[in-house]
């Protein structure tokens, strides 16, 4: 055990050091203002709890999260959940999963995401709209995984994305939306188990994912494209020991360096993510995790740049096994501070296996 | 211009008739309007469409209803009418004097009563009251109105002019026709050339369906009454010529329309300003002998050559004549000030009006000008210029001063009552469009404190720095004793990130931070 903390170390360190060299190759990122905003954040009670570094570790939410490991479930499950966020953002989502022995896995999800009431809407200086206007994001995927070793797994989902967006306002005194359709986005991943102890895992998310909004305005028009640049995700999970109890760390590099078009983009992003999940008691697991920590060429270029846009969340969690009043019946509570203190995030979850 | 589709009529004489019946429609739908409207204190919005003024008072039409002040006050106070009946769509008409103002509502939609207002108020009372029509004979004549005749009227009120107590309107239908002096729905119709046809009391109008027919050849374009000299005639435009009205014994008489290059005609009449009778200018389309390819231009009436003289390229928005021999052009450029003797060389050009309007509130956009009078005292002591704009009222009250030491104007607009503290800070236009591709912060701190304004994206990525430690007054004592603390030049975002690329559709919250401790956040929507 003790050498495999080790081992996971040097390769933690040395990955970071690569993600830090990477990086520092572009000029230094933001990845603020480029389409799929609302799919960057942690979904479900558990990723949100481990700071957004979920991709190596075994989840309810792999269709989303990783489908190489719909291959690796053993039982059946469903999960339904829901949050909500700072500044009246909300958040539910739905998913089935199972595998198709011998070395199939399949699963399909639901994501919806979005503003569903939005306050303090003003059409001019003089005037505030009537309505409360909504926000909706809803991504729905179906995911396939392959069994290819007894330590590997590979896994695709593809994605279909409709978006409605408040676009005009109207003389009434309110607001009506326009929409927006994207088929086609691809999820890739891999994930390798390397001892007992360690699995490592890749993943390419939202590859050719884009639309094109139509936004038209009397005679006033215009057409943009709306096209999220893949993320890649480095992971590992590792099973370590924690007051004589198992405790598993993980860790997600997330990379942002090319738009949809696979050109550069002006700025990369590199988001480390950590986590970890204590099981001290049969029916109880506690989480935590330090999440959405920004790496940045400005840490060498431009140090008081970097820390005027420095962020940071702290999370917890909680997961209790719910067996006695449903057997497979599994709740997780997350929570975390919002990375620009704008709030607290919450979700719940219901994970029912069977 | 855009007209309704309605029939031709058969002969000039039966359009009598008709323009008083539709007159008689128009109160008609006035009067539920009047009756919804919500009386308020404070300008009824910031799209001010025209002005009138006389003496100390000024009256303005807004997209949203209609405001009185008197220009004497230190501070301008507004008493107004909302009605969501008034748009800029259908540009109203407004005059004003003795007390009354009358507003044409003239929607150039089919199928629309285009209703009059007519408005006063008590000496040294801030009450503005809506003088009703014989609301027992709108109720006899609304019941004597074919079903079928009910929702086919239009009225066309183009213009409006109050010419010794007495007001006139021009109609887009044809003819001009003066509302009576005891506003109590009595009408007289003058069509061009003819004599008066009598006074009509409404509950006597007959209806005959057969005469509601339009004849663009009576459909007057814009009326004037002469600055210099009011009490003698009145100008108004039709099609293609012009005619001058002399009340005083309705007679009628034909401006010549030759235009100095033999080779031109006038295809249409736009609009006429008239400071005398020797001073006359009119915006025309001409065109070519052979092509009928039409070019915008201003013209001057030359009364020796008895010729319209071309001046300037284009149509002017609006034309106003100040003091002496100066007058006020404005155009798609902005404003300038010219000698009448040569308005080729301007006195005062666009950028210095410009700078005047812009360092009203710091302003990075100049607001687009609707309309505009110049209004002297008495013996022209001091003379007010006053602009109506998409952004609110600009004025100057003693406008030579002002132009001598280029000082800003004054802006008054209306605007959200903000509290103090930033928890009621706030972003408009929320949706950012093609329409309206920037938008502006709007807060007022408790404190003078230095401000930083953020964009985040959904995720909370930083977007955007509008701002970072930029010193601000404290909202009681703000820049333009708005109550804000904001710039406008400063405080501002136009949907773009830090390294100056569009962000795509969709929610961002802004963050406001002051040094005192005071932080907002708030929502902005890209849809462009």
């Amino acid at each position: 055990m003790e050498k495999s903390l080790l081992q996971n170390r040097r390769l933690i360190t040395k990955a970071l050091l690569c993600a830090c060299i990477f990086t520092h190759t572009f000029a230094s990122s933001y990845l603020g203002g480029y389409a799929g905003a609302s799919l960057r954040m942690p979904m479900g009670a558990q990723a949100l709890a481990l700071g957004n570094a979920i991709t190596a570790s075994p989840s309810y939410n792999s269709v989303f999260l990783n489908p190489a490991l719909l291959s690796l479930r053993k039982i059946p499950l469903i999960a339904v959940g829901g949050g909500a966020y700072s500044s009246g953002r909300a958040d539910a989502h739905g998913s089935g999963e199972w595998r198709l022995p011998p070395r199939l896995g399949v699963g399909f999800g639901f994501l919806y995401r979005g503003d569903p009431r939005m306050e303090n809407i003003y059409k001019s200086d003089e005037s505030q709209v009537t309505n409360r206007p909504s926000h909706t994001v809803i991504d729905s995927r179906l995911g396939l995984s392959y069994l290819a070793q007894r330590t590997l797994s590979l896994g695709a989902s593809l994605g279909i994305r409709y978006q409605s967006l408040p676009a005009y306002f109207l003389d009434n005194g309110t607001t009506t939306s326009e929409e927006l359709f994207a088929i086609g986005a691809l999820d890739l991943a891999a994930r390798l188990q390397v001892n007992q102890h360690v699995a490592f895992a890749v993943m390419v998310q939202h590859l050719g994912a884009s639309g094109e909004w139509q936004f038209s305005d009397g005679e006033l028009g215009s057409a943009v494209a709306d096209n999220i640049p893949p993320t890649f995700i480095l992971a590992s999970s590792s099973g370590l020991t924690l007051l004589a109890k198992p405790c598993i760390w993980t860790c997600d590099f997330r990379i942002t360096a090319i738009d949809n078009a696979f050109k550069k983009l002006e700025r990369s992003t590199l988001v480390i993510s950590n986590g970890f999940e204590w099981r001290g008691w049969k029916e109880v697991a506690l989480r935590g995790g330090i999440g959405d920590l920004s790496l940045d060429s400005d840490i060498f270029q431009n140090a008081s740049s970097y820390r005027d846009n420095f962020t940071l969340s702290v999370s917890a969690g909680i997961e209790l096994d719910a067996a006695r009043i449903l057997k497979g019946l599994m709740l997780n509570y997350g929570i975390a501070t919002d990375k620009v203190g704008a709030g607290i995030n919450q979700q719940l979850d219901c994970v029912y296996s069977f | 211009m855009h007209f309704p589709k309605l029939q031709r009529s058969s002969t000039k004489d039966n359009n009598r008739i008709p323009i008083v019946t539709l007159f008689v429609c128009a109160i008609l739908v006035a009067q539920p309007f009047a009756a919804t409207s919500d009386t308020i204190k404070g300008i009824t919005s910031n799209t001010i469409i025209r002005l009138a003024s006389k003496g100390d008072t000024l009256w303005m039409v807004t997209d949203k209803g209609i405001n009185r002040t008197s220009l004497t006050s230190d501070t301008l106070s507004f008493w107004g009418i909302k009605s969501s009946a008034f748009s800029w769509d259908g540009a109203a008409a407004l005059a004003f004097g003795q007390g009354k103002a009358v507003v044409c509502q003239s929607t150039l939609a089919e199928n629309v009563l285009n209703p009059i207002w007519t408005y006063s108020y008590a000496t040294g009372s801030d009450v503005v009251t809506i003088p009703k029509f014989d609301a027992a004979g709108i109720s006899r004549i609304r019941d004597t109105l074919p079903d079928s005749l009910k929702n086919e009227f239009s009225f066309l009120a183009i213009d409006a002019a109050r010419w010794n107590g007495q007001t006139f309107i021009a109609c887009g239908n044809g003819g001009l026709f003066r509302l009576e002096s005891d506003l109590q729905g009595t009408g007289t119709i003058f069509l061009p050339g003819k004599k008066s046809n009598g006074t009509f009391p409404i509950t006597e109008f007959p209806f005959d369906s057969t005469r509601l027919f339009f004849d663009p050849d009576l459909a007057v374009t814009s009326i004037a009454v002469p600055i210099r000299d009011p009490s003698t005639h009145i100008y108004i435009s039709l099609s293609r010529v012009i005619w001058q009205f002399t009340p005083s014994d309705t007679g009628w008489k034909l401006l010549d329309t030759t235009l100095g290059s033999p080779a031109l005609r006038i295809g249409a009449v736009r609009s006429i300003y008239v400071r005398d009778s020797a001073t006359i200018f009119g915006a025309f389309s001409v065109h070519t002998t052979t092509d009928t390819t039409t070019s915008d231009s201003l013209y001057r009436y030359n009364t020796s050559l008895k010729k319209w003289l071309a001046v300037q390229s284009g149509h002017p928005k609006n034309l106003v004549f100040g003091t002496g021999d100066t007058a006020y052009l404005s155009g798609p450029r902005g404003i300038i000030a010219f000698n009448l003797s040569d308005i080729q060389s301007p006195l005062i050009n666009e950028g210095i009006f410009g700078a005047r309007i812009a360092a009203a509130d710091q302003s990075i956009d100049l607001p687009t000008i609707n309309d505009m009078i110049y209004s002297c005292s008495p013996k022209d002591t001091t003379c007010a210029f006053i602009l109506a704009t998409s952004k609110g009222l600009y004025f100057s009250r003693n406008e030579r001063k002002a132009e001598a030491l280029q000082t800003p104007f004054i802006r008054a607009f209306r605007s959200l009552p903000i509290a103090l503290g930033l928890r009621k800070a706030y972003f408009f236009p929320s949706i950012l469009s093609v329409r309206e591709p920037k938008g502006l912060f709007a807060y007022s701190l408790e404190k003078p404190a230095k401000v930083t304004i953020k964009i985040f994206d959904w995720n909370m990525d930083a977007v955007k720095t509008i701002i970072k430690d930029r010193p601000r007054l404290a909202g009681n004592g703000a820049q333009s004793g708005s109550g804000r603390s904001n710039i406008e030049r400063e405080d501002f975002w136009d949907g773009t990130s830090n390294s100056g690329r569009r962000c795509v559709p969709g929610v961002y919250t802004f963050h406001i931070t002051a040094s005192t401790g005071e932080s907002s956040f708030g929502k902005i929507i890209i849809a462009k």
